[in-house]
């Protein structure tokens, strides 16, 4: 079985900083300490102001803080991403909808090409 | 090349009421998280395993066989470890053990004593050293944080060994 990474790697840089939950808590404005928990736990997702200032705090990228949540995101991107692109293949219409469908093949196609930079190494 | 796989170790020292816990990642090797947890009975330490295993989700939990001289005190242990095997069993983790002759041959070079041996992990993992305790005294007690650099001796004897078998193979 492969494993995969934690979902929230948030715990280990905390510890690392010797900051307690309930001032990690008071840094970043959370009422409570629980929520912390929850997002070291990766019981819940922070929202995303939560989640930059874990970036800025900690100055690890969300990619790198949250991988496993990162991971999941990115796979339910690129697989309907991939049903557009087999949908858009397929299609057979004409006119200026066809320009439209072939900009978004052509824009897929540089995508693709691009070297995909794994933020999570 | 790198050859070294992922995984996420769990390595405990296990003393009779109490234990003490390292989280080891390897590609690249990090320290997730460490820390000493105490209980009341044999069955309570189920309660500090559970949450370790649900968190970190590790690929193997590493254990140091006691070579305790004192028989009370090692059966003690013993019947710890059997409960923490048997948890590993139900939660389909792989329980490995190492003795304090391996971890010692891991650690020749920086010394044979349990602080030359947590001052080399310092030096691997420096986020550890504010919870190095002083040197102790011939009258004094070991310090409560000790077990965690036990812990990670282990881990890291543990990880210097796979990586040893996963290269000659």
């Amino acid at each position: 079985m492969a494993l995969s990474p934690l979902g929230s790697y948030l715990r280990t840089h905390r510890k690392r900083s010797g900051l307690s939950q309930r001032e990690l808590a008071d840094i970043l404005g959370l009422l409570t300490e629980w929520q912390v928990s929850q997002h070291e736990k990766s019981l819940t997702v922070p929202i995303l102001l939560t989640a930059m200032s874990y970036e800025i705090l900690f100055r690890v990228p969300i990619s790198r803080l949250f991988p496993g949540i990162y991971e999941t995101v990115r796979d339910n991107v690129e697989s309907r991403l991939a049903e557009l692109e087999k949908r858009l293949q397929q299609s057979t219409t004409k006119g200026r909808e066809a320009i439209r469908i072939a900009r978004k093949l052509e824009w897929l196609f540089e995508r693709n090409s691009l070297v995909a930079v794994d933020p999570t190494e | 090349m790198n050859y070294e796989p992922f995984a996420r170790v769990l390595a405990l020292d296990v003393r009779y009421r109490r234990l003490g816990f390292a989280v080891l990642e390897t590609n690249p090797k990090r320290l997730l998280d460490s820390g000493v947890r105490t209980f009341t009975s044999p069955a309570a330490i189920l309660q500090c395993i559970r949450p370790l295993i649900s968190a970190f989700d590790p690929s193997v939990i590493v254990v140091r066989r006691p070579g305790h001289k004192n028989l009370r005190h090692r059966s003690g242990v013993n019947s710890n470890l059997r409960i923490i095997r048997t948890e590993a069993a139900l939660q389909s983790v792989p329980m490995e053990s190492a003795n304090s002759h391996e971890v010692k041959h891991v650690f020749h070079e920086s010394g044979k004593t349990k602080e030359d041996i947590a001052a080399a992990v310092v030096q691997a993992f420096p986020e550890l050293r504010w919870k190095l305790p002083p040197k102790r005294k011939p009258w004094t007690s070991e310090s409560h944080n000790m077990v965690i650099f036990d812990a990670m001796a282990v881990g890291l004897a543990y990880l210097a060994r796979s990586d040893i078998n996963g290269r000659s193979s």
